[in-house]
């Protein structure tokens, strides 16, 4: 009876709609630019560069994402786009049982490396994207993690089957404004390309395309300087280049004189100054 | 992407305004006697772990300043005051704060400090800044950016809106019953979604905690609550009682101290520090 259910007015916005459609303009973008699907996280330099940031930079940001989540040790956890184990190793080390998703081979690589470097138990691999993964094969698990990794069309199906696969909570991490927009990437763009930057969808369309499925989650905001280091201007140069997709020399000038403008050097460092901001939308069952 | 919630909810809320305008004939529902009655009857003898799970949410230390927004009859800023606050209300309904005035001397509470208008018309040198604000299911409010800077501007420290995340259990009777009633479709007011997205826009990101509602509010017998529906959907003759009484009577459940008609709900503490 319709009556028994009133709907909520505030679903007059079809947000699922809204992040399917800026996730396929991010991809057409993407693959104009020849870094069509998982292409850019398949890169074995930039794979390189992300594990020593996992491995030997700043480690509260995952120590934090660890202690709020607060997952009992002994629970099973399944990790959508695990990456290099940046919380799967850890989280494998307190004693849980990981199951990881993740389409890149190096990234398996990488997080094999990782886990054996510390000494972690084994972690069930599945090597593929989560909008193709058999929910047979995915299981269901106490915990479903996806953090940074929500890169994914047909939002409505993929946010259900995380559902589906776990049996007491669900924790997304995502960015409310996204690391792209951060560091001048995005007043860049525009200048590269001569079009302006597709991101995707920012946490709040996520939170609310949840609540349109009938998902009420909590929501934590965590405001960060986002001082990203860099051992030294070649490296920085060579990460922006890789980001924006510069090929071109001219290209190179825009980005080299951006950099000079704004790279702030840090003892033998250099970083670039911005912020983030970063949602944990998390719910329980 | 470019929605202006503000809009959103400022048409949703002016829709669900018109709708109660049309009906009420020029009363206003919280100054009605018997609706504050029935408040301050659940208030002082209801349940109260909604009120003491707010109050533990917040985590205000004692000795802090403490500005309610649409107190009612004090529900938080009277426990408020006797753990130790320094609590300024604002609240435009002479009747509920005549009913908090006999709730704090009862329970001896300090005093507490009345600014009896509404929010939109309060005036911000009057209200002064705190350390805390508290806005309890009152964002029933006109023009809500202003408003919510108004909040921002009025906050030292910390800022708590609690809101329905879900359209409230009493309102499956609206939803139900309003076009056999009225003719028409039930409008309800906004939802804590849409608050969240309107704080965004203004560049405030807050956290949300969700809070499952599952007791229905208590009455003392099952004629209270016909009248209490009926009073809500404005059913005024014989024919719209009748069908107000038949949909209560299906769903009348008995409990320990009363009467109630179950439902659940969702409803969301909205916070953010500065």
């Amino acid at each position: 009876m319709c009556c028994e259910n009133p709907g909520t007015p505030g679903a007059a916005i079809d947000y699922v709609r809204l992040w399917d459609e800026q996730h396929a303009r991010s991809l057409a973008q993407k693959e104009r630019m020849g870094e069509g699907r998982g292409k850019f996280w398949s890169d074995q330099d930039v794979v390189d560069r992300f594990v020593r940031k996992v491995i030997s930079g700043d480690r509260s940001r995952i120590e934090n994402q660890i202690a709020e989540m607060r997952i009992p040790p002994g629970s099973s956890v399944l990790d959508i786009g695990a990456g290099p184990g940046t919380l799967a190793v850890p989280l494998a080390l307190m004693g849980c049982r990981v199951t990881v998703v993740e389409p890149s081979a190096p990234m398996g690589a990488a997080m094999d490396n990782y886990r054996r470097l510390v000494n972690a138990p084994p972690i069930r691999e599945i090597r593929s994207c989560w909008e193709d993964v058999d929910p047979a094969d995915a299981g269901v698990h106490d915990v479903v993690v996806a953090s940074r990794s929500l890169v994914m069309g047909d939002i409505r199906d993929s946010l259900l089957k995380m559902d589906a696969a776990a049996e007491h909570a669900v924790h997304l991490y995502w960015f409310l404004s996204p690391p792209f927009a951060s560091g001048g990437n995005a007043e860049l763009w525009p200048l590269l390309h001569g079009e302006p930057y597709c991101g995707e969808a920012d946490a709040d369309i996520l939170w609310n395309a949840l609540c349109q499925l009938g998902i009420y989650a909590n929501v934590h905001v965590e405001t960060r300087d986002r001082t990203q280091r860099y051992a030294g201007l070649e490296e920085l140069r060579e990460d922006y280049y890789n980001h924006l997709s510069v090929k071109e020399d001219w290209q190179r000038e825009i980005v080299d004189a951006f950099l000079l403008e704004r790279a702030v050097p840090d003892g033998s460092e250099y970083v670039v100054p911005g912020r983030s901001r970063t949602a944990h939308i998390w719910w329980e069952k | 992407m470019a929605v202006d919630y503000i809009s959103l909810w400022n048409e949703q809320q002016e829709a669900a305004n018109r709708q109660k305008q049309l009906w009420n004939d020029g009363r206003n529902f919280w100054e009605d006697p018997e609706n504050i009655g029935r408040f301050v009857d659940r208030l002082m003898n209801g349940d109260r772990s909604r009120i003491e799970g707010q109050i533990a949410a917040m985590q205000i230390p004692a000795g802090s300043t403490v500005l309610d927004i649409g107190a009612g009859p004090g529900t938080l800023a009277v426990p408020l005051a006797l753990a130790g606050c320094r609590v300024t209300v604002v609240e435009p309904s002479a009747g509920m704060r005549a009913a908090m005035k006999d709730y704090r001397e009862m329970t001896g509470a300090p005093e507490i400090r009345e600014i009896p208008s509404r929010w939109e018309d309060a005036d911000p040198l009057e209200v002064g800044v705190h350390d805390v604000v508290v806005a309890s299911f009152s964002l029933a409010l006109d023009d809500i950016g202003p408003s919510l800077l108004k909040i921002d501007s009025a906050a030292k420290r910390s800022v708590h809106l609690f809101w329905f995340l879900t359209p409230p259990a009493w309102t499956r009777a609206n939803f139900c019953l309003w076009p056999k009633l009225h003719g028409s479709e039930f409008t309800a007011g906004p939802t804590a979604d849409l608050l969240w997205n309107c704080l965004c826009q203004l560049g405030i990101y807050p956290d949300v905690t969700v809070e499952h509602v599952d007791k229905g509010q208590r009455y003392p017998t099952e004629e209270e609550i016909v009248a209490d529906y009926c009073r809500r959907l404005y059913a005024r003759d014989d024919r719209q009682r009748e069908i107000v009484a038949a949909f209560v009577h299906e769903r009348v459940v008995r409990t320990e101290t009363g009467f109630c008609i179950p439902g659940v709900s969702k409803t969301a503490h909205i916070r953010w520090e500065k």
